[in-house]
């Protein structure tokens, strides 16, 4: 497929995403500069869901790697499978066979635990990489995918050089939890992807929960939107917002006031301080602006 | 804004695929070079000086003139506020046509190449606004001529329907943690404390992850066998050994006295939570005497009366500090935060060298910039000598910094001077 802006923005509305016109252009910039794409923003405005959203479009398969505290490059590129290694010399400890031929045998594919990453170059076709919440991996780990995204191509000493037959589509997101290095964001194309306006959370709902009528849905786009505006612990996502509209559809309510809101609250905040908070601005909050 | 070379020819990549209506460029260029949110602000500055957006106003096909002039006006508010990104609108984003692009582009692309050279990616210089002022005439004729796709996404300066709300705090962020202590206004210190909290908390995260991994360690030959029995002397599993949590002991000397206060209470909520990392904390406050104290509801509470209205004596408080046997152990980081202007009295550098010989790492903050150090009353050139790192903390950024670099530091394994045991002359 070639990819021009048209197709990118077909694409989008192909995998029922909604988003600016910015984001377009960057997505469009991403697939064809083949740079990764740096996604931050707030929890919840939906930086995973571009990853996902790249592999529909480009029709592909998605590889994820999500990070946490911790990850090693055992667990994020590939690790020799210990266990079988081991039946696998008990089973022809009979056979006489030398030191050479044994190591061949045990240090071949067929041993080697592929984790994403490698499973993201070794793919036959191009896919999407997903490293997901960057910022929690350690800063080796960074500092490696950092070499690893530069040429795309890893190093196993007992297998030789592994080289992408493709070059994956990589997108990394990071919640800023810690602060990414220069390095990292020099190599990439950046995007900020805050939550979306009323208008297009609206659109959002239309979309995902087509039959909720729309007074409701406009309604509940504007309360979630005056909600992130309040200082909470963690601002309502966009999953959530969803999450609420179903229920508000599943109890037939037809329109947004404060008993209804005061029941189903607990769908979009999920602290008692932030619901503690917003119940007391309910009637605000509920207020056309 | 940091740009690179690399970052540059990104730009030009970029230009050359979306070619340079107003909007997509923007985007282009700033998904290229800003790689911080809390730079887009810089960005969108330099942006509309580099390529104004003026003209469309004047353009006036039939939109109604409140809309036209709400979007100048906050245009305008942006510029002067410097860095300020305007208000978002509510209307959804306009879709330009895409069809005419490309022809489009290549004659905005040929008048292009006949401007001045230096203009290109003018983001990088907000100057470039002047070169750009002899093309403004030009421009704005060609969008005076009724280009609806150009008024669409000039209003795009403004058009972007996000919630600017988080973006903003972010740059906000940004400017307070570069802000020195001396500069900031009354009003910008509850913030700054609120963000000392809050980045304590983000810190907090990476100093207990660091030493989760290091839990995991080589392995243990010796139990891998014993395990082994159960499996027919395969070693099937593999035990690692588990290394021991060697937390150091934390004593922290904090100068209490009017110059270094701020300072001192954002070190202390920076503080705060990585508790945790290290095993035993003692938090010292001192001004002309000195007293242990405590960090309740935010607050700074002195378990001994303290008058804070002293002219600050390090030397003094060193002395007593060493003669009462301050508890300091060889697995213990002595920090210190303090401007070391002792008021012209004795440093009594040689009951300092007593304490710091006994500790794993001596570290000073300074809250004052390098310029400053050793300045007028400053005995900080005399303390300096027995200290192991130095850390300039003028701003909360930096002082922040400084207590990641700190965590990371490895202890040294050293013995105490016998002439360091002997009792202060």
């Amino acid at each position: 497929m070639e990819i021009t802006a048209e197709a990118v923005r077909a694409g989008l509305r192909a995998a029922r995403y909604i988003t600016t016109e910015r984001i377009e252009t960057i997505l469009h910039l991403a697939l064809v500069i083949e740079r990764p794409l740096l996604i931050e923003g707030p929890a919840g405005a939906g930086k995973t869901e571009i990853a996902k959203v790249l592999a529909k479009l480009l029709d592909t398969d998605l590889v994820r790697l999500q990070c946490y505290e911790g990850l090693d490059e055992a667990k994020a590129l590939y690790e020799w499978n210990y266990p079988k290694q081991l039946l696998r010399i008990q089973a022809d400890q009979r056979a006489d066979r030398g030191w050479n031929e044994v190591a061949v045998d045990l240090f071949s594919r067929e041993f080697l635990l592929e984790r994403p990453l490698l499973r993201a170059l070794t793919a036959p076709r191009r896919v999407v990489l997903l490293v997901d919440e960057i910022d929690k991996a350690d800063e080796e780990m960074e500092a490696f995918l950092l070499e690893l995204f530069s040429d795309f191509q890893v190093s196993i000493p007992e297998l030789g050089t592994v080289r992408a037959a493709q070059r994956p589509v990589v997108v990394l997101t990071s919640n800023r939890e810690r602060d990414l290095s220069e390095a990292l964001r020099r190599r990439c194309i950046y995007a900020w992807l805050d939550f979306p306006g009323v208008e297009k959370e609206r659109e959002i709902l239309a979309l995902k929960v087509p039959d909720l009528p729309p007074r409701l849905q406009e309604q509940a786009a504007r309360f979630v939107n005056a909600l992130r505006k309040l200082e909470l612990q963690k601002a309502p996502s966009i999953a959530e917002t969803l999450d609420w509209a179903r229920a508000l559809r599943a109890l037939g309510v037809e329109e947004l006031d404060a008993p209804v809101v005061a029941r189903t609250l607990s769908l979009v905040l999920k602290h008692e301080e932030d619901l503690r908070k917003a119940q007391s601005r309910v009637a605000t909050l509920l207020a056309p602006t | 804004m940091p740009i690179s070379v690399a970052e540059t020819l990104d730009a030009f990549e970029a230009l050359a695929i979306v070619g340079i209506a107003r909007e997509p460029m923007r985007e282009a260029l700033a998904a290229t070079l800003v790689k911080d949110q809390a730079h887009r602000g810089a960005f969108e500055e330099a942006f509309a000086a580099a390529f104004p957006a003026i003209a469309v106003e004047g353009a006036g096909d039939g939109r109604p003139a409140g809309g036209s002039g709400a979007a100048a006006s906050a245009r305008g508010a942006a510029r002067g506020a410097g860095g300020g990104r305007p208000p978002p609108e509510k209307q959804p984003e306009s879709q330009p046509e895409v069809a005419s692009r490309p022809r489009d582009a290549r004659e905005r692309l040929a008048r292009w190449a006949e401007r001045p050279a230096g203009g290109a990616t003018g983001e990088e210089d907000a100057e470039d606004a002047t070169h750009e002022a002899s093309e403004r005439g030009e421009r704005e004729a060609e969008r005076a001529s009724g280009d609806e796709r150009a008024r669409k996404s000039a209003r795009g300066d403004s058009a972007e329907p996000l919630m600017a709300s988080s973006s903003s705090r972010l740059r906000r962020e940004a400017s307070l943690l570069r802000r020195s202590f001396g500069d900031l206004l009354p009003y910008e210190i509850g913030e700054v404390r609120e963000l000392a909290r809050a980045l304590a908390r983000r810190h907090r995260g990476r100093r207990s992850r660091r030493r989760r991994r290091s839990r995991r360690g080589r392995t243990d030959v010796r139990r891998s066998l014993r395990r082994a029995v159960s499996t027919g002397g395969l070693p099937f599993t593999l035990v690692r050994r588990s290394r021991k949590p060697r937390r150091p002991d934390l004593v922290a000397l904090v100068d209490l006295s009017w110059s270094t206060r701020l300072a001192a209470d954002l070190l202390l909520s920076l503080l705060l939570p990585s508790r945790d990392f290290f095993r035993r904390v003692k938090l010292i406050g001192y001004v002309g005497a000195s007293a242990e104290i405590s960090v309740e509801r935010d607050h700074v509470v002195p378990h001994e009366p303290l008058d804070l209205d002293e002219a600050s004596d390090l030397g003094r408080v060193l002395v007593r500090l060493h003669d009462r046997g301050l508890p300091i152990s060889r697995n213990a980081v002595l920090l210190i935060l303090g401007d070391a202007r002792n008021n012209r009295r004795p440093p009594r550098v040689d009951a300092f060298r007593r304490l710091a010989a006994r500790a794993g790492l001596v570290a000073w903050l300074v809250p004052e910039p390098r310029a400053r150090w050793g300045t007028g009353d400053s005995a900080l050139p005399a303390y300096a000598r027995e200290v192991d790192v130095l850390l300039e903390a003028p701003d909360l950024g930096r002082l922040a910094r400084a207590l990641d670099a700190l965590a990371a530091m490895p202890l040294r394994q050293r013995r105490v001077a016998r002439r360091l045991r002997r009792p202060l002359a």
